[in-house]
């Protein structure tokens, strides 16, 4: 038990800098009632990480805070927002980042899966950053096809690592989250 | 020709009135959250009938969200004839959305449905009523298109009634018990007018055509069926409406209905 703990802290380790997911605001499309963002409230709240949701009801906004530690999953909170009968517009994820580089249409591995920068300047991030994903079904389908001239590699199609992210050393078949600044 | 400009008319009209997309008496391509449970029960009351034999109904209901396309009903249907209320029968109900582009306050939605029904009442009339008066099936399509606070939403579908259980003679020659059923609902959500939490109190207010055409006679009825709709605390409704008959050559006893309806709703039920 002890040895399967320091692996994972190694593991862990491995995960260059972007350390903490801090909270996510989401914009969910379809809806306008009370009720309908109240099934999408209820529907959030349903995942054992989520602590708190707090709606922006006019704007169909949501402000998800997580519980300590907690192993935050985009495409879960995605999936719970369609359970609901409606759809993601927007999510973008708040991150504590320890002097993470970055460089624009390269992947950089973290805890929650790999992020691929799209449309940014090769810069080093530090502190508390916002990233707003791109991925199909994370913004509106004309924003996701508008988008694809950001990269040629494939995995921005398929969500999933493939033979056009071997040069970061992305493992095959593992998810790729699309991301900008 | 008079008939097509009534409906044009009504159409037209329904059009320029705004409501939300839980209707009254139709339901909406989108469907209840997956997972949730809505309890309902369902009251008409006739206002005016031309004969003795139809009367109270109570419509107890559960809606299930069996996952985000697809949803199922199951009804029970009591009726009061001759004084004393029984238990007539029950209908099965599915929809599934196939098609969705949403947008921020906005979406169109298409939608399959389809019904069963056994009912064991005497048959009272030539319209076909799959929900409380006859045994039988219905499929159709949903489209609604939602717009801010503004929803229309149109439905067609064919009826095919069956015979009324062992008891009941065959009432109509075969050839009658087919029928085109359409309807055209417009919505809007009047308040609150600025939204500020999930205890305000939601107000929709509704226009729905109701329509039906024999197959085979080509009679048809054609109801307009105002309503009111109440939301507390974003998870309980309380519908008012009442419904009345503008074309009538499809024969019915009754062509005058209010009803009230309860819903509660259980998010994450299962």
């Amino acid at each position: 038990m002890k040895k399967l703990s320091l692996l994972l802290a190694f593991l862990w380790a491995g995960y260059t800098g972007m350390a903490q997911v801090e909270g996510i605001e989401l914009q969910a499309s379809g809806l306008t009632c009370s009720m309908c963002s109240n099934a999408i409230r209820k529907s959030l709240t349903f995942l054992d990480y989520v602590d708190q949701v707090r709606a922006n009801i006019r704007e169909s906004m949501f402000t998800i805070s997580f519980k300590k530690d907690a192993s935050v999953n985009f495409d879960e909170l995605k999936k719970k927002v369609e359970d609901a009968g409606f759809f993601v517009a927007s999510m973008k994820v708040k991150l504590r980042v320890d002097h993470q580089a970055i460089r624009n249409d390269h992947h950089v591995k973290t805890a929650y899966g790999t992020f691929h920068f799209l449309q940014v300047k090769d810069q080093e991030l530090n502190g508390l950053v916002t990233l707003r994903l791109l991925d199909k079904g994370y913004v509106p389908a004309k924003a996701y096809k508008k988008n694809a001239v950001l990269t040629s590699r494939a995995c921005y199609q398929t969500g999933l690592a493939g033979a056009c992210c071997a040069e970061d050393q992305v493992e095959p078949g593992s998810r790729v989250y699309h991301v900008t600044l | 020709m008079k008939k097509i400009i009534v409906i044009i008319g009504l159409a037209c009209f329904a059009m320029h009135i705004q409501a939300q997309e839980l209707f009254v008496y139709t339901e909406p391509a989108s469907n209840v959250p997956a997972r949730s449970l809505g309890l309902r029960l369902t009251q008409q009351i006739p206002v005016q009938k031309t004969g003795a034999a139809v009367g109270y109904q109570a419509l107890p209901e559960i809606v299930w969200g069996a996952s985000a396309k697809l949803m199922l009903h199951a009804e029970g249907f009591f009726n009061s004839r001759g004084g004393s209320v029984g238990f007539d029968g029950a209908s099965l109900y599915s929809k599934y959305r196939f098609y969705s582009q949403d947008d921020i306050h906005r979406h169109f939605r298409m939608a399959f449905f389809g019904r069963l029904s056994y009912n064991s009442g005497a048959i009272m009339q030539e319209a076909i009523d799959l929900n409380g008066q006859n045994s039988g099936m219905e499929w159709g399509w949903i489209g609604t298109k939602l717009i801010d606070r503004l929803a229309i939403s149109g439905t067609v579908s064919w009826l095919n009634a069956f015979d009324n259980g062992a008891a009941q003679t065959k009432k109509w020659p075969s050839g009658y018990r087919d029928a085109m059923g359409f309807s055209l609902s417009a919505g809007r959500l009047m308040l609150p007018t600025v939204y500020k939490d999930y205890d305000q109190v939601n107000l929709n207010l509704m226009l729905e055509t109701l329509g039906q055409a024999n197959l085979k006679s080509g009679d048809m009825f054609l109801d307009l069926a105002p309503s009111l709709q109440l939301i507390f605390k974003s998870r309980m409704r309380i519908d008012l409406g009442y419904r009345f008959a503008v074309v009538k050559d499809l024969a019915r006893p009754v062509t005058r209905m209010a009803l009230l309806r309860f819903e509660y709703n259980i998010f994450n039920a299962f």
